[in-house]
C-alpha cells in the first residue's frame, strides 16, 4: 500500500484510536505518522486486510503507549480538545471517562467495545495474555460503570 | 453508562483533512529521507559508556521464577511448560473453541475475592511455577442451571467463576490458578501455531542481529536482562520477582538519549507500575530508564503553576543530587554545569516534569527528570547539551506550531534555572 493509500485507508480509524489513548491530536499525529512510516519501511506481509489492520492497531498502541511516558514533559491533554469532538454534552462526559482511564486499560476496552474484537483476538493483537485482557476489560468496564445492554 | 453511548461519542471522532494532508506529507519526507525517527528524536550518539556498570553483587537470577503474569513473550516455568506439553491437543482445541465462542469479552465474579485469598493466591501462583499442582481441576459448565447446583466452577457460555460463599482452599486457589494458565496457553499455542512461519522469521532475523552485535562484542539479550536486574534493584529495591517481564532488541533510538542499538527490559506490576530500562547492546550500561505508575497518570493532571513549581524545585533537585550520588554513584561537584529546565504555557501553568541536567566541559552528562510530586520519572545519558536544549527549544517550536495551525494560540517557554540559584 502506498502513503496515500495508508492515509486514505487507515488515518481515520487509526486517529480515534490514538486520540483517545493519548489524550490529545498532537502525539496522536505523531504516532500516526510514526506507524506509517514503520509500515513502508518494516511491514510483514500481510494475509488479508484484517491481518494489516491488527498490525498497523498493535504497532499505534505499543507507539502510544510510549508516547504516555514522553508526554510527561508537557501538561495532560485539555479535555475541551476532545469534547470539541462531540455535539451534546453527555457525549462530551462520556469520551472525556474514556480517555481519563488508565493507559493500560484504554487500548483493551476500545479494541473490544469499540472496535469489536473477541478477546481472543486482541492476545494476538497487543501481544499480552489473555489473563491480562479480561482483567483490564473487568476494570475498565467497572471505571466506567458500563452496562453493555442498551 | 451505556455501550451505545460509549460507541456514539467514540464515533463522533473524525480526522480532519488537514492533518491527514499534513501527516500523509510528513511520512513522505520521512520515508524518502529513509529517517524513521520523530522530529523529537536525537542523532545517533556514540556509545561512550559513562553510566558505569552496577557491581555484581548478584548472581544471574533465574528469570522464570515468580513470575505472576503470562504475557506472550515472558517465560514460564519448565515444569509449568511440561505439564501444559501433557496435555492432550483436543483439550487444547476445546479449550480455544470455547474461548472464541465467547461473546463477552471480561470474566465476571459471583463474588470478589477477598484479600486474604488474593494474597494466597499470589503465593500459590509462586509455588504453582515450582509445580505445586492441583490435585483435580475447576469444573467447567455450559449452564447457569448447572453452575448453581456447584460451589465452584466456571460458567463457560459468560466467562463466569461461581465461587463459594466460604473462603477458598488451597486446592480451589490451584485449580483456579491452573484454568488461567491452561487458557493462556492454548491461545497461545494457537497463536503460534498460525503465524509459525512469521515468528520463525522475526525470530531468525533477531537472532541473526544479536549474533552480529555479539560478534562485535556486544552482549546478548540475557545478559541485558541481567544487567536491567541490577538497575532495577538498585533504584527501586525490588528484583522484579513476581512482576510480568519482557524484553526485545529495540529498532528505535532512545527517546531522550537517541542511542540505537538498545535492548528493551521492563517489568510490569499487574498493570500498574511499568518500569523500563533501554541497556545498550554494545557494551551492557544502561543509556535510559523510565519509570510511571503509581497513580501518575492522576497526578500529573493536576495544573501546577509556575510558582507553585518554583516551591518544589529545591525538594527536587536535592531528590536528584542524591540519586546521582546514591544509584549512580557519581559526584555531581564535578560536573562543569548543572542545571533544571521545565516548560512553562502561557505563563500560567508548568509541564508535568522537570529535568535535572549535569554535563561535563564536554557537554555530556546526564538527565534526571521528576514529576511535581517527586517521583523519579526518566534518566537518559546525554551526550551533547547544546543539542540536548536545542531540541527541547525545537520541541516547544513545533507544539506551537500546531496549536497555531489549529487557530489556538499558546506560547511555550522553556525555563533554565541554574542549580546553584535553587
Amino acid at each position: 500500500m502506498t502513503a496515500e493509500e495508508l492515509v486514505e485507508e487507515y488515518s481515520n480509524m487509526l486517529f480515534k484510536i490514538c486520540l483517545v489513548i493519548v489524550g490529545n491530536e498532537w502525539d496522536a499525529q505523531d504516532v500516526i505518522q510514526d506507524v506509517f512510516c514503520r509500515y513502508i519501511e518494516h511491514a510483514p506481509a500481510f494475509r488479508d486486510s484484517e491481518h494489516e489492520k491488527a498490525w498497523l492497531i498493535k504497532v499505534a498502541v505499543n507507539r502510544c503507549r510510549d508516547i504516555h511516558r514522553f508526554r510527561l514533559r508537557h501538561p495532560q491533554a485539555d479535555l475541551e480538545e476532545i469534547s470539541a469532538y462531540c455535539e451534546l454534552p453527555e457525549e462530551s462526559e462520556v469520551l472525556a471517562a474514556l480517555v481519563q482511564l488508565p493507559e493500560s486499560l484504554k487500548s483493551v476496552v476500545y479494541l473490544h467495545y469499540i472496535e469489536g474484537y473477541k478477546t481472543t483476538e486482541i492476545v494476538n493483537i497487543l501481544g499480552i495474555s489473555l489473563n491480562a485482557v479480561k482483567k483490564r476489560l473487568e476494570r475498565g468496564r467497572k471505571a466506567l460503570k458500563l452496562t453493555l445492554s442498551d | 453508562m451505556k455501550l451505545q453511548d460509549l460507541k456514539n461519542a467514540v464515533s463522533n471522532i473524525e480526522i480532519d483533512e488537514a492533518m491527514q494532508g499534513e501527516i500523509l506529507q510528513n511520512v513522505l519526507e520521512r520515508t524518502k529521507e529513509d529517517n524513521a525517527g520523530s522530529s523529537r528524536r536525537k542523532a545517533n550518539r556514540q556509545n561512550v559508556s559513562r553510566f558505569p556498570r552496577v557491581a555484581a553483587t548478584v548472581a544471574g537470577v533465574l528469570l522464570a521464577v515468580g513470575i505472576i503474569g503470562i504475557p506472550v513473550r515472558a517465560l514460564v516455568s519448565s515444569l509449568v511448560q511440561e505439564r501444559m506439553e501433557e496435555i492432550p491437543e483436543e483439550e487444547h482445541q476445546e479449550m480455544v473453541e470455547m474461548l472464541d465462542s465467547q461473546e463477552v469479552g471480561a470474566d465476571s465474579y459471583i463474588r470478589e475475592y477477598t484479600k486474604e485469598e488474593r494474597d494466597r493466591m499470589s503465593e500459590l501462583y509462586a509455588q504453582y511455577q515450582q509445580g505445586v499442582f492441583p490435585k483435580g481441576e475447576l469444573p467447567q459448565v455450559d449452564s447457569v442451571e448447572e453452575a448453581e447446583k456447584l460451589e465452584l466452577c466456571y460458567l463457560t457460555t459468560n466467562s463466569s467463576f461461581y465461587l463459594p460463599d466460604r473462603d477458598l482452599t488451597d486446592e480451589e486457589l490451584l485449580q483456579l490458578i491452573d484454568f488461567e494458565v491452561k487458557r493462556n496457553y492454548a491461545l497461545k499455542k494457537r497463536y503460534e501455531e498460525e503465524y509459525a512461519d512469521e515468528i520463525a522469521a522475526k525470530e531468525q532475523a533477531e537472532k541473526e542481529q544479536i549474533a552480529q552485535i555479539v560478534d562485535e562484542g556486544g552482549i546478548t539479550e540475557e545478559e541485558a536482562v541481567v544487567e536491567a536486574q541490577k538497575w532495577l534493584e538498585k533504584i527501586y529495591g525490588i528484583t522484579g520477582e513476581g512482576l510480568e517481564l519482557n524484553h526485545y532488541l529495540c529498532d528505535f533510538e532512545g527517546y531522550y538519549s537517541g542511542e540505537s542499538n538498545l535492548y528493551m527490559v521492563n517489568w510490569s506490576q499487574q498493570s500498574q507500575n511499568y518500569y523500563y530500562f533501554y541497556i545498550s547492546s554494545i557494551d551492557g550500561s544502561l543509556a535510559e530508564m523510565h519509570y510511571s505508575g503509581g497513580g501518575m497518570v492522576e497526578t500529573i493532571r493536576i495544573d501546577v503553576t509556575p510558582d507553585e513549581m518554583k516551591e518544589k524545585l529545591p525538594g527536587l533537585k536535592d531528590a536528584a543530587v542524591s540519586f546521582m550520588t546514591e544509584k549512580l554513584g557519581v559526584d555531581v561537584t564535578t560536573y562543569a554545569e548543572s542545571y533544571v529546565n521545565y516548560y512553562i504555557y502561557d505563563g500560567v501553568k508548568t509541564g508535568s516534569a522537570a529535568e535535572f541536567v549535569f554535563v561535563d566541559g564536554n557537554g555530556e552528562g546526564y538527565m534526571v527528570q521528576y514529576i511535581w510530586n517527586g517521583t523519579l520519572s526518566a534518566v537518559s545519558r546525554i551526550y551533547d547539551n547544546e543539542a540536548y536544549l536545542q531540541g527541547r527549544a525545537e520541541q516547544a517550536e513545533s507544539r506551537m506550531k500546531f496549536e497555531e495551525e489549529k487557530g489556538e494560540s499558546v506560547q511555550i517557554e522553556n525555563i533554565i534555572v541554574g542549580l546553584d540559584e535553587l
